[in-house]
């Protein structure tokens, strides 16, 4: 982004938790107050919100940098040495997917109550297995129906809960 | 100390019944697998266990539960190494050091340590219990809010010791979970935060936004690799290299013991004890520890303390059953139910009417420390194995074991809700530096804390010095949060002064 | 408190085993609905694990399991002063297949009147409420306090010093409020420390924590040394506890004493609407509390965990249950036990 001479760097994803941090934060200190002022409501949630709004603040600052400078390496994760060594590369193709895999566990989470656990598991691992790249037009199926098998069967017989399910 | 009838009425207890001996492998084992799925829990485990128990007599009902709860210590270290979720939330720890060394292929290595620190942990543990079962239930009962805050703290400091990168992002992970570990109605009546939504009026559940955070983090971020092991050769269960695992800690005695004291003291206290106690001991072990900073990257050392601490603590939480009726945790809670079940009652009274069963458990346990040896050898022949299935398989698999793990824990569409959303969090927060496990050490913390701090408050008129100086037991513990955390410090000078002194 | 490891037991646990695997196989193979029930019963209980509602639940639903040839299933529900169980409970079908064991007083009515709650009390039918209790306050036996006078004196002389533990939305809290205005002391002259719940107030009790508690006494008479009672909040003298009744002592400090709460009120529950729908499983299952509670082994047993198992009735409970409602339903009183 650019603003005049100035080239501004900001690390969206890493704004957006700062935000997503800070915003849970104040709407749960409003909350707290608007129940009560006592001693015994406020003593903990009102300091810590406002000391981790202020930490929020002072993060935020090292999200969003401003570079005189039009040359300057995009800094969109961690500097290089601060990086875990151990951590494999991801490519943004590789986020692309876990991001889908992320999507498709709140598909699972909330479709299964209107479908069953059995069929959503069954549709989530098809869809993680094929995502993910497993190739096998026989493996992914029936990997997938015997997984759910065996864990929905057995989670639906061992567990004291009802367990919503279409086919069992 | 040690009743001498007592023990010889435990020894002929023992013997009375062979139901005893044969729950305690396939005890043994339930644990084992149940706690080795990341998902799935000893407390779940005991949970589903405990209307079987039904039809045991007490013993060996008593026996099969403690047993399924020692095979599950070691079973969540098992996840905890090979994939970085804890199975537990007394295996956080574990996964600092375990799965760094697992990504480094010296998963063995961790395993056969972890096996060895878990049946020294249990051991040592149960054997300083057998000398203070009766004061310890007397000590705990006078621990009072300033106390028992003091304890929290500890744990908290954690954070610090946790932090990581940059100071402020361990700050703001472990502010965070804490802050959300408040949700809900708390120790006064306040109800904050709930949204109207009412699962949360009892906080946001802990297990499942745990495991949450850790496999969201953990898995997400394994997307595109193939393997979690890079190294094709490393990617065996080679024995022989459990086995130095094994021996290697015998080399470290003192530390080791240092991990068991700090486990079964801390899993005493009612209330979070044996989820803190291994966060406890490796915070310990890596502050004063030579080279803090290998701490976190694979040294082995760190996998040791925190499995010393979290097995230990599970003799620790039993005194506080046994003593006060207390539950410890969930493992301690399931072991009254079955108590009640069978008709008995915890409490002081008990132990004095039947100082004869105590040491039976104790005597019991012993031996499943033993056994625990040799099935989770064998166990770890089979387990070892996973780092051989492909990433792509494993991920969604996991995934949804979580999935049901979490149901399982809440019962209803709560967990699995909870999880999604702190999936996303965890991801999030590991891609951008944050330490997750300040946030979930947070979040287990958060209700303690704030509890402890109103009554510290509350009790104290407002924060009246006399109160605390008429309270040794409390100023005791401040003196050793306070020394524990100059510690690294104090061996530095020491140690300066030392060379200074020798050269000189 | 001895244990009994004889034959006897042994085998009628395994004839019991055996009975139970066989009816559920025939259970499962029939159809008729009057063969109730056919499938094993739910008990839902709205504390956690280990609580004196969880291990009642637990050793009831042995017997009861013998009585009706079916297992119970112990759930725990936890959370919300008892609500979140409550609720749960109500959105299970009324087909007499869920039972719940739960603190239906003060619980309910604070559930229904101050938290919200979308149910009524009348939605529950009490099939035996088998645990009254009666409020006390007790301190450690090493207490500075060794009767209620010297408690009453030290916090008239010294407000602000003296510290009294008590769980906040119990009837506890409501007698210990009404006691404190009855002497003219203001709440704020006292320090309250408030729990989740009253175990850790027991505990807190017996270890000296604080100056005084202010608890309910079920789960008190296993531990009857470890503490010292100083006053029991009931019209009648006490036959439990060796301490002075609350009426005894304000007629001493010529005092009229307005109101005395009933203890926590805890027992077993089914649905009101199965009273109606389904009449015969109605029967059934108060017919089985009632064998239950006259079975001599279900007797000691309970005795010896300190639970009660005196059989009321449905009717009767029902009527103790509604009046008790209607006795704290006094805004005046429920503002006591809401947090400010």
């Amino acid at each position: 982004m650019r603003l005049g001479p100035w080239k501004i760097d900001v690390e969206y994803g890493h704004l957006a938790l700062v935000i997503v941090i800070a915003g849970v934060t104040g709407f749960y200190l409003a909350d707290t107050l608007q129940v009560s002022r006592n001693i015994n409501n406020i003593i903990l949630v009102v300091p810590l919100a406002m000391l981790l709004l202020g930490l929020c603040l002072l993060v935020v600052t090292q999200c969003i940098r401003f570079r005189k400078h039009p040359v300057q390496k995009r800094a969109t994760q961690l500097p290089n040495h601060e990086r875990d060594e151990l951590e494999q590369e991801q490519s943004p193709m590789d986020l692309l997917h876990a991001f889908l895999l992320l999507l498709g566990v709140g598909a699972l989470v909330m479709s299964y109550p209107l479908i069953g656990l059995d069929v959503a598991t069954l549709l989530f691992m098809i869809f993680a297995l094929l995502l993910l790249g497993v190739r096998g037009w026989l493996f992914v199926p029936i990997y997938a129906a015997s997984f759910t098998a065996v864990v929905v069967g057995g989670a639906s017989r061992l567990l004291p809960y009802p367990l919503p399910t279409l086919l069992f | 100390m040690l009743d001498s009838s007592a023990i010889l009425g435990a020894i002929s207890l023992l013997g009375s019944d062979i139901n005893i001996w044969l729950v305690i492998i396939p005890g043994l084992l339930i644990g084992l697998i149940a706690g080795s799925i990341a998902g799935v829990s000893n407390t779940m485990a005991m949970a589903i266990c405990l209307p079987l128990t039904l039809y045991m007599d007490f013993l060996p009902a008593v026996m099969f539960l403690t047993a399924i709860f020692t095979g599950g210590g070691y079973g969540g270290a098992v996840t905890s190494i090979l994939m970085g979720i804890p199975g537990t939330t007394s295996s956080v720890a574990t996964t600092f050091d375990g799965y760094p060394m697992a990504r480094k292929g010296l998963h063995n290595e961790a395993l056969g340590l972890a096996l060895m620190s878990s049946v020294l942990g249990v051991l040592v543990g149960y054997i300083i219990l057998l000398f203070v079962v009766a004061p310890l239930g007397n000590w705990v009962i006078r621990l009072g809010p300033a106390e028992m805050l003091l304890v929290a703290l500890w744990g908290l400091t954690m954070i610090a010791a946790l932090g990581g990168k940059r100071l402020s992002r361990g700050l703001i992970a472990g502010g965070f979970g804490l802050l959300l570990g408040t949700v809900g109605m708390n120790t006064s009546g306040y109800v904050r935060g709930t949204m109207d939504i009412p699962f949360l009026l009892d906080g946001i559940p802990v297990v499942p936004a745990m495991m949450g955070m850790f496999a969201a983090s953990q898995l997400f971020t394994l997307v595109g690799s193939q393997f979690l092991i890079k190294d094709k050769a490393a990617r065996r269960a080679d024995y022989r290299r459990v086995l130095s695992g094994f021996l290697s800690v015998l080399r470290y005695p003192f530390f080791q013991l240092r991990g068991t004291l700090i486990g079964v003291f801390v899993g005493a206290i009612p209330g979070v004890g044996s989820s803190v106690g291994n966060l406890i001991a490796y915070a310990q072990a890596k502050r004063t520890d030579k080279d803090p900073d290998s701490y976190g990257k694979g040294n082995p050392k760190g996998v040791m303390a925190a499995e010393s601490a979290n097995s230990s603590s599970e003799g620790g939480s039993m005194v506080t059953m046994l003593a006060l009726g207390l539950p410890g945790g969930g493992g301690t809670a399931m072991l009254l139910a079955a108590f009640a079940m069978h008709n008995v009652t915890g409490g002081p009274q008990f132990i004095n009417q039947n100082m004869d069963i105590v040491y039976t458990i104790i005597f019991g346990n012993f031996i499943q420390a033993a056994l625990l040896l040799v099935v989770g050898l064998g166990f770890l022949a089979v387990a070892g194995n996973i780092v051989r299935v492909p990433l792509t398989i494993l991920i969604p698999s996991v995934l949804v074991l979580a999935l049901i793990g979490s149901f399982a824990v809440t019962g209803d569409h709560a967990g699995p809700i909870t999880l999604f959303v702190f999936a996303g969090l965890g991801w999030l927060m590991k891609r951008y530096g944050y330490p997750v496990a300040a946030c979930v050490v947070g979040l287990l913390l958060g209700r303690m804390v704030e509890s402890e701090l109103i009554r510290t408050w509350q009790i104290s008129g407002g924060g009246e010095l006399a109160f605390f100086l008429g309270r040794p037991v409390a100023m005791a513990f401040a003196i050793l949060l306070v020394l524990s955390l100059l510690q690294p410090l104090i061996m530095r000078k020491f140690t300066a002064w030392r060379t200074r002194n020798r050269s000189a | 408190m001895k244990l009994k490891f004889n034959r006897t037991r042994r085998m009628s646990k395994l004839a019991t085993a055996v009975a139970m695997a066989s009816a559920m196989v025939i259970g499962a193979n029939s159809v008729s609905a009057d063969e109730f029930p056919d499938r094993p019963l739910t008990m839902v209980v709205p504390a956690g694990t280990g609580g004196t509602n969880d291990r009642a639940a637990r050793l009831i639903s042995r017997y009861l399991a013998e009585e009706l040839g079916q297992p119970i299933q112990v759930v725990n529900r936890p959370g919300g002063g008892n609500m979140l169980g409550h609720v749960y409970f109500h959105q299970q079908p009324a087909d007499g297949y869920t039972l719940m064991r739960t603190t239906a007083f003060p619980y309910m009515t604070v559930n229904q009147l101050v938290q919200g709650a979308d149910f009524e009390i009348e939605d529950f039918q009490p099939v035996n409420l088998s645990d009254i209790g009666t409020s006390i306050i007790a301190t450690s036996n090493d207490s500075r306090f060794s009767n209620i006078d010297e408690l009453i004196a030290e916090i008239r002389e010294n407000p602000g010093t003296v510290s009294i533990g008590v769980q906040p939305t119990s009837t506890d809290m409501i007698n210990l409020a009404i006691f404190l205005e009855a002497i003219g002391v203001n709440r704020d002259d006292v320090r309250v420390v408030t729990y989740d719940s009253g175990g850790p107030v027991r505990n807190g009790i017996i270890g000296g924590q604080f100056d005084v508690g202010a608890i309910g006494d079920q789960g008190m008479q296993a531990r009857k040394g470890e503490f010292r009672p100083l006053m029991v909040f009931s019209e009648e003298p006490s036959q439990v506890w060796d301490a002075p009744h609350v009426l005894e002592v304000a007629e001493a400090e010529g005092i009229e004493y307005p109101r005395i709460v009933s203890g926590h009120i805890q027992g077993y529950f089914v649905h009101t609407e199965l009273m109606e729908t389904y009449p015969e499983r109605y029967a059934k299952i108060v017919e089985a509390f009632q064998k239950v509670s006259e079975n001599p082994e279900a007797i000691e047993d309970h005795e010896g965990q300190d639970l009660g198992i005196d059989w009321v009735g449905p009717d009767e409970s029902r009527e103790l249950m509604l009046r008790q409602h209607e006795a704290i339903s006094d805004p005046e009183l429920l503002e006591l036990v809401r947090p400010n």
